[in-house]
């Protein structure tokens, strides 16, 4: 196929039945599990109900500060009358340029090569929590699973975006929500059983720590919610995305939200703080937790379910950023990035990423020292996770005046006109500049390493790494940018 | 396919860093759990109290837990305590893992950090900017964790 054929192609895939052409859509729902995978991962909740009630106040601090912006403008970007085939890449690129555009999506897609491996682990050794733990510690069996999983849900993904959105439906309702759901149910019975909470409800349990020592923390809790822009990736395989994905938006955030405080809330009452331990983990947690009353059984069967929910997590991320990286017309990148298969699948994206995955899952696994300082690349990728959120501020901010809602209707605008966008913008954009200079201070695990190096190292490397693909511009030739071909419609009413 | 060996390269120096300033400690070296109380009491900290760790990770062997601060008698102090975990591992590679989970968790706590001596996994993890909690991080890089 070629790059302008591969460009122009809708993705949405069209099926034929009784000599009838029937386009497939996805719906509201497909739209929120995507969300909902992205965002909800249940590794953090132990780690949260450390804090008992006061992880609430964070997490509504959390949902101010960044989910409500993201939600909103996420919204509004993806309904407006621009190019909407690459997500965040054509949200960034409609409001601060291609580039602007590119850099964005850059970002996105390299926090994500960085990060397969840690979900990776968890899957391979929350598996064999059924089974034979000892498995974990067997480096074959962590390499074999990781790559088996990494490599099966990259190629399910060369099936296109409705192929993916199957394995993310059923592993978001059977993988998140049912877990979510049990640990609702298991603390109400807890609660039924007369047992006493392990957290003391009072007006003052519910005070966070706003120390200036702590601001490293609040930017941590800004990111809690990382991911809604996920979605965006599909709205132009929606029927009627004006209509419907900012109904998706909605409806994935109130979730995700709901469902992490009550959550962390169940564990925080139900498991004694001294129980919870960075080390020990979500098992160990949901192990206390379900034997806390007297149902120990249920948790290999949740760790086989929570296996699920995180295979439909890697797969929602998988995408997306993948997706973004192959929309760019302008010629700004080498054309492989570009190349697609029949089924509009970002074939060669994707296994570039298999590729840099499968290698930083050996560095993890077989190079001495580096799982102990692995921590050191999540930090530099959250700086450059920072970015992205700030040029899609920025640009969400910007449209408004280089492109009036007059002139360019949006099916959906954020609340409260033009003041409504720079309140919320700006609030978005404060929230993850902060979180981005706070991430440049030297963490508690740096320990003995030298202070003043990690600061210069992080900062460089967020400066290369965002700016990257910018480098391409060397070696750019007029045969990168795409032919124009015959255009096809985006979906249905898309507004492009 | 040349951009994923510019990344590669890109990344090479960061965890060389990251290799040269937290590695772990050796699995064989000679690491006594009376060392690290040794070393803590030596630095002015008090255990306050301390529970039996029953966990079912991989690999894990025997484990307490300890609250520790410089003054367990006074009320005031209560605020200043902060958690240390001491989990001891029958095997390197499980040692690893727990490390790795603890070290992705870090960004997750206010004030934590995750260190290796022998067969033993520490974790500290405070509440607040404390001195005790310096204290705690100097008797642990005192006796070679790393």
């Amino acid at each position: 196929m070629s790059n302008a054929a591969a460009v122009a192609a809708p993705a949405t895939s069209a099926s034929t039945s009784g000599g009838k052409s029937k386009v497939k859509y996805l719906g509201i729902f497909s739209i929120v599990m995507v969300n909902v995978a992205a965002v909800l991962s249940m590794r953090n909740f132990p780690t949260m109900a450390v804090y008992g009630w006061s992880s609430v106040t964070w997490y509504v601090l959390g949902t101010l500060l960044f989910m409500i912006p993201i939600s909103l403008i996420g919204a509004e970007l993806a309904t407006g009358p621009w190019d909407q085939d690459g997500g965040v890449f054509s949200w960034v690129k409609a409001g601060l340029g291609n580039k602007s555009g590119l850099i964005a999506v850059w970002c996105e897609w390299t926090e994500n090569i960085v990060w397969f491996p840690t979900v990776l682990s968890f899957l391979a050794t929350t598996f064999v929590y059924a089974f034979n733990q000892d498995l974990a510690n067997n480096k074959l069996y962590m390499f074999s699973t990781m790559l088996l999983v990494f490599w099966a849900v990259t190629l399910l993904n060369f099936k296109g975006v409705h192929a993916s959105s199957k394995l993310n439906n059923f592993g978001t309702v059977f993988g998140t929500i049912l877990p979510a759901v049990l640990l609702v149910g298991a603390l109400a019975i807890f609660l039924f059983q007369g047992n006493a909470s392990e957290i003391s409800f009072s007006a003052g349990a519910f005070k966070p720590d706003f120390s200036f020592g702590n601001l490293p923390f609040v930017a941590t809790v800004v990111l809690i919610f990382a991911g809604m822009e996920m979605g965006g990736y599909q709205a132009n395989e929606m029927e009627n995305p004006q209509r419907d994905f900012p109904r998706a938006m909605f409806m994935s955030a109130i979730f995700i939200v709901a469902a992490t405080v009550v959550c962390t809330v169940a564990i925080a009452i139900v498991v004694p703080s001294k129980d919870i331990s960075l080390a020990g983990g979500l098992m160990q947690a949901f192990d206390t937790f379900f034997e806390a009353i007297s149902a120990g059984w249920l948790t290999p069967i949740v760790a086989l379910l929570v296996v699920l929910g995180s295979a439909a997590q890697l797969n929602a991320w998988l995408l997306g950023p993948a997706r973004g990286l192959s929309a760019d017309k302008n010629g700004d990148l080498p054309p492989v990035f570009l190349r697609q298969n029949e089924n509009g699948s970002p074939v060669a994206v994707l296994v570039m990423q298999g590729i840099l995955g499968t290698l930083f899952c050996t560095l993890f696994l077989f190079m001495p020292g580096v799982n102990s300082s692995y921590w050191i690349l999540s930090a530099l990728t959250t700086e450059i996770f920072c970015v992205m959120y700030i040029l899609i501020f920025a640009a969400a901010i910007r449209l408004r005046k280089t492109k009036p809602i007059e002139q360019y209707p949006r099916a959906y605008t954020v609340p409260g006109g033009t003041a409504g966008m720079y309140i919320l913008g700006g609030i978005g954009l404060f929230a993850t500049a902060f979180a981005l200079i706070v991430g440049f201070a030297p963490s508690d695990q740096l320990k003995n390493g030298n202070p003043v190096l990690y600061v210069v190292a992080l900062v460089t490397g967020t400066f290369v790494l965002s700016f990257f693909p910018l480098l391409f511009k060397f070696w750019q030739k007029p045969s990168w940018k795409p032919s124009p071909g015959p255009v096809v419609p985006v979906a249905a009413g898309g507004g492009r | 396919m040349g951009i994923e060996r510019i990344a590669a390269l890109g990344a090479g120096p960061l965890l060389l860093f990251g290799a040269a300033c937290s590695s772990s400690s050796s699995f064989e070296a000679k690491a006594a759990e009376d060392d690290l109380y040794t070393a803590l009491e030596r630095s002015g900290l008090q255990t306050c109290s301390e529970e039996d760790l029953d966990w079912k990770v991989p690999g894990f062997d025997s484990g307490k837990t300890f609250k520790i601060g410089s003054d367990c008698d006074s009320e005031d102090d209560e605020d200043n305590r902060f958690k240390v975990v001491v989990a001891r591992f029958d095997n390197e590679a499980a040692r690893d893992l727990a490390e790795f989970t603890a070290t992705t968790g870090v960004r997750m706590m206010k004030h934590a950090s995750v260190w290796t001596h022998g067969p033993y996994l520490i974790v500290l993890e405070g509440e607040k900017d404390v001195s005790d909690y310096d204290k705690a991080k100097d008797a642990l890089e005192d006796i070679g964790a790393k």
